[in-house]
C-alpha cells in the first residue's frame, strides 16, 4: 500500500484542449480520497494519469516512493473500477474475479483462497457460478469490485463506479465501499460528480473546476468553510445560499434587509455572503426578518426545503417536517445568530480570511486543521441542535 | 385541462402482466406522480393513458368521458420523454414552434406563443441556437417548451430529468413545480426517483409489479406507509426493518432489544418487523430498554447530518445523527428508538399493522 503524490500535473490533449491545468496533490497511504467536480473539470483525466491510461504533458506522479511517469498501466500495480462493469460475458463470476490472478500466474490454491475471501467480503459467495447475464446491475458491480480487490493492489482507482445503479443500490454500495476500504486500508482515489457521494465516502475531497483544484479538505470542512464561491455553490443539498451583502457596522445586510452577523474579516465592498439553508429560519409575515414569499417547497419527509423569494433573491431554507408553509405564503426569513456567514470577495470568489488554496491542497489528513476553525460556533458543532 | 381516470386497467405483454387491475383518479390541475422501481408498470400506464397502448381490460377516461380507442393525437396530450428528441437541424425556436406549424397557426401568433413559453422556461436567449449548441438541461427545457406551446389538456412526462446531472436535476424540480403552478395544468409524471416524487407531487401513486401499492400526498406515504414495499421505497434513506416477535405487549428482537407496541397498532402474537426511519433513531449513552446495541460499520458525514450505519446482530441499521457525530468504525454504540414514530409490519404479508386507518390514506392493494 502506498500514498500517491502528484506534482505540477498538466495534461493537454493533441487537439489543444487543456484538461488539467495544474495540480498538486498529496494522497496519504490508506486514504479514501474523492475527486469531485462537474463534467469536464479534469477529474477523470487526473485519475487516468494516475492509472497510466493517459500520459501527462508535464508534472510527476508517484505511487509510494516510485516515480511512475513513463510506466504503462499494467506496470503500476493499481486496480481500476469503471462506471461500466466490463465483465467477461462468457465467464462465470468466479472466473471473472480470478482472471487478474491467473494472468499473473498465481498458484491455483492461492487463487481459490483469494477469490473466496473477496467474494465473502462482498457477500456474493452464492453468485460465483453465475454468468454476468444472470446477475443484476448491482451484483455485476460487486463482481467487478471483487475482481479489483482480489489483486491486493497498491491502490484502487474508481471512476464513477456507481453511476449506472439505481438510487437505492447506490446508497447500499456506497456503504459497502466505504466499509471495505476502511477494512482493507488500501489507498483509494474515487472520482464522482455527485457531491453527496463525495461527502459520504471521502476521508478528504478534492473539488476540481476548469482543470484546477478549488479546495481540498475533509467533508465537514468543505461543507462549512467552502474556500471559493464555486465550492460553496457545488457542495451541499441544497448548495449554499450566495448573495451580495453590504457592511453596516457590526452587521452585514443582504436582500430585503436580511441581517447577518459580520465576521471580522468582512470589510469593504463587493462582498458575497455564503449561508447554509440550516442557518436560516422562516417566520410569519410579521416576523423579525426580511420579507419574502415562498416560491417552492421540497418536502423530503424528514425535512422540508423551502425556496423563498426575498427581493428577487431565492433563498433555500431547511425546516423540520412540522413546518407548514405553502407556496405563495408571505413570510419573513431570518438568520440564526449562532451561525456566522462565510463571506467571499465577489471579484476573486475567494473566502475572506482563509488560507490560500495551495497550502490547503498539500495538507495531508494527519496534519491538524489550522486554528481559526474552532473559534466559531458554526464550525465547532453548535448546529447539532438543528439536525 | 382535465381530470384523468383509470378504471380497472390491465395490460399484459406475453406472459408479463405489466399493469394489473389499476384504478386511479387524477384531479384536474394536479401534479400527480407515478412512482415505482424499473419494471413496475409506470411507463406502460402512461402509454395507456396517452393511447400509445390499448388496455386488455378496463378503461381510461378524461373528464369522465371514456377515451375508448381514441388515437393518441385525438387525446390532446403532450408527452415529454427522457430523451429530448429535438430536430437537430432546427433552432430551439423552430423546435418549440413545430407543433404550431403542424397546426398551421399564423406565423406572428406562433412567434408570440414561442416567446411566451421561452420566457416562462427562461430560454429566451437560446432560441436561435441549434440543439448541439445547448447543454442537456437546456435541451430538456426546449423539449418542455415544445410540449407547453400546444396548451394541451394534460402533460404526460416520462422520467424527463433522468439524463441530467444531479445538480441540474434538483434545479429542474423547482422549475417544474413553478411551471405547474403557473400553468395550472394537469401533470402526470412518471419517475423511479422517490425524491422527485416527494418534492414535486400533490399526489403520489406508488406502483410495484403493475399493482397500485398506495396513493396519497407525499406526507401520507412517508408517515403512514401502507406496506413494507412503500415504507422502504419512500425516503432518501431507507427505513430500517428489524425482525421481531410480540410477547407480553413488547416487540422483542433477537439481540434482546424491546420496544413497546405502538398504541395505534393492533397486533396479536406472532412475527413482525419493526420499521424505524433513520431520523427516528439517535445515538445515546442512556441505557433504557428501547435501545438497540451494536457496532459502528460505516460513517458518512454529509454536512447537515451524519449517517451512521450500525451492525445490530445480523442487521445493518442506519441512523441520522448530528452533523458532528463521528464515532469510530467498530466502536460499540447505543441507539435510542423514538417509540412514537415506529412502524410495525406483518412479517408474512408485509402489510402495515395499524389500529385505525387515517381517512386520508387509500390503501388499494397490497403486495
Amino acid at each position: 500500500m502506498s500514498g500517491i503524490h502528484i506534482e505540477g500535473l498538466r495534461k493537454q490533449f493533441p487537439d489543444g484542449t487543456v484538461a488539467v491545468e495544474h495540480l498538486d496533490l498529496e494522497i496519504a497511504d490508506g486514504e479514501l480520497f474523492v475527486l469531485l467536480g462537474p463534467s469536464g473539470c479534469g477529474k477523470t483525466t487526473t485519475l487516468r494519469c494516475i492509472a497510466g491510461l493517459e500520459h501527462q504533458t508535464s508534472g510527476d506522479v508517484r505511487i509510494g516512493d516510485q516515480l511512475v511517469n513513463g510506466r504503462r498501466a499494467g506496470e503500476r500495480d493499481i486496480a481500476m473500477v469503471f462506471q461500466f462493469y466490463a465483465l467477461y460475458p462468457h465467464l462465470t463470476a468466479r472466473d471473472n474475479i480470478a482472471f487478474p490472478l491467473r494472468a499473473q500466474k498465481v498458484a491455483t490454491s492461492e487463487v481459490e483462497r483469494r477469490v473466496a475471501a473477496s467474494a465473502e467480503m462482498l457477500k456474493i459467495t452464492d453468485l460465483l457460478d453465475r454468468k454476468p447475464s444472470r446477475l443484476s446491475g448491482g451484483e455485476q458491480q460487486r463482481i467487478a469490485l471483487a475482481r479489483a480487490l482480489v489483486r491486493a493492489p497498491q491502490a484502487f482507482l474508481m471512476d464513477e463506479p456507481l453511476t449506472n445503479l439505481d438510487a437505492e443500490l447506490r446508497i447500499d454500495m456506497r456503504t459497502e465501499i466505504k466499509h471495505l476500504q476502511a477494512e482493507l486500508g488500501t489507498t483509494m482515489v474515487y472520482v464522482t460528480h455527485d457531491q453527496v457521494e463525495a461527502m459520504s465516502l471521502g476521508d478528504r475531497i478534492g473539488i476540481m473546476n476548469g482543470g484546477r483544484l478549488e479546495q481540498v479538505g475533509a467533508p465537514l470542512d468543505v461543507y462549512r468553510n467552502p474556500a471559493t464561491l464555486f465550492t460553496a455553490g457545488f457542495i451541499g443539498t441544497p448548495p449554499m445560499n450566495l448573495f451580495d451583502v453590504a457592511v453596516d457596522g457590526p452587521a452585514l445586510v443582504g436582500p430585503g434587509g436580511l441581517r447577518l452577523p459580520r465576521p471580522a474579516d468582512a470589510t469593504g465592498t463587493g462582498l458575497v455572503a455564503g449561508v447554509r439553508a440550516e442557518w436560516l429560519g422562516i417566520a410569519g409575515p410579521d416576523g423579525d426578518g426580511a420579507s419574502g414569499q415562498v416560491v417552492a417547497t421540497e418536502s423530503l419527509g424528514d425535512e422540508t426545503i423551502y425556496v423563498v423569494d426575498v427581493a428577487d433573491q431565492r433563498l433555500s431554507v431547511r425546516e423540520p417536517p412540522t413546518a407548514q408553509w405553502r407556496d405563495g405564503d408571505a413570510v419573513t426569513v431570518h438568520h440564526f445568530a449562532r451561525f456566522e456567514p462565510r463571506v467571499y470577495d465577489g471579484d476573486t470568489g475567494r473566502l475572506l480570511g482563509a488560507d490560500p488554496a495551495p497550502a490547503q491542497a498539500m495538507r495531508a489528513p494527519g496534519d491538524a486543521a489550522p486554528g481559526p476553525t474552532t473559534t466559531d460556533p458554526a464550525r465547532s458543532g453548535a448546529d447539532a441542535g438543528t439536525a | 385541462m382535465s381530470a384523468i381516470d383509470l378504471d380497472g386497467v390491465s395490460k399484459a405483454f406475453g406472459d408479463t402482466q405489466a399493469v394489473d387491475d389499476l384504478s386511479l383518479h387524477v384531479d384536474d390541475g394536479a401534479f400527480f406522480v407515478l412512482l415505482g422501481p424499473s419494471g413496475a408498470g409506470k411507463t406502460t400506464t402512461l402509454r395507456l393513458i396517452a393511447g400509445l397502448e390499448t388496455p386488455d381490460d378496463g378503461s381510461v377516461s378524461f373528464d369522465g368521458r371514456p377515451a375508448d380507442g381514441a388515437a393518441p393525437s385525438a387525446r390532446d396530450l403532450a408527452m415529454v420523454f427522457q430523451s429530448y428528441a429535438l430536430y437537430p437541424k432546427q433552432t430551439a425556436g423552430e423546435n418549440i414552434a413545430s407543433p404550431l406549424r403542424a397546426r398551421r397557426i399564423d406565423a406572428d401568433a406562433a412567434d408570440q406563443q414561442v416567446h411566451e413559453v421561452a420566457s416562462l422556461l427562461r430560454i429566451d436567449h437560446l432560441l436561435d441556437r441549434h440543439p448541439q449548441q445547448l447543454s442537456g438541461g437546456e435541451q430538456q427545457r426546449v423539449a418542455l417548451g415544445r410540449a407547453l406551446v400546444r396548451e394541451p389538456r394534460a402533460f404526460l412526462m416520462d422520467e424527463p430529468l433522468t439524463n441530467l446531472d444531479v445538480k441540474l436535476r434538483v434545479e429542474m424540480r423547482t422549475e417544474l413545480t413553478r411551471l405547474h403552478r403557473t400553468l395550472g395544468a394537469t401533470f402526470l409524471y412518471v419517475t423511479n426517483d422517490q425524491a422527485e416524487a416527494m418534492s414535486m407531487a400533490d399526489q403520489v401513486a406508488v406502483i410495484d409489479h403493475g399493482r397500485l401499492q398506495q396513493v396519497g400526498t407525499p406526507a401520507d406515504i412517508y408517515d403512514r406507509p401502507a406496506n413494507r414495499f412503500v415504507a422502504t421505497f419512500i425516503g432518501a434513506q431507507r427505513m430500517n426493518l428489524l425482525d421481531c416477535e410480540l410477547r407480553d405487549g413488547q416487540l422483542r428482537g433477537e439481540t434482546g432489544w424491546q420496544v413497546p407496541v405502538p398504541s395505534t397498532a393492533s397486533v396479536t402474537g406472532g412475527r413482525y418487523q419493526l420499521g424505524v426511519r433513520p431520523e427516528d433513531l439517535a445515538l445515546t449513552t442512556d441505557s433504557t430498554d428501547a435501545t438497540l446495541v451494536g457496532a459502528v460499520y460505516a460513517v458518512e458525514p454529509l454536512g447537515d447530518r451524519c449517517l451512521v450505519d450500525v451492525e445490530v446482530g445480523q442487521d445493518l441499521v442506519r441512523v441520522k445523527a448530528a452533523p458532528d457525530a463521528d464515532p469510530a468504525v467498530g466502536e460499540p454504540v447505543r441507539l435510542a428508538v423514538d417509540v412514537d414514530r415506529v412502524h410495525v409490519f406483518d412479517s408474512e404479508s408485509g402489510l402495515a399493522v395499524r389500529g385505525e386507518e387515517p381517512a386520508a390514506v387509500r390503501v388499494e392493494a397490497s403486495n
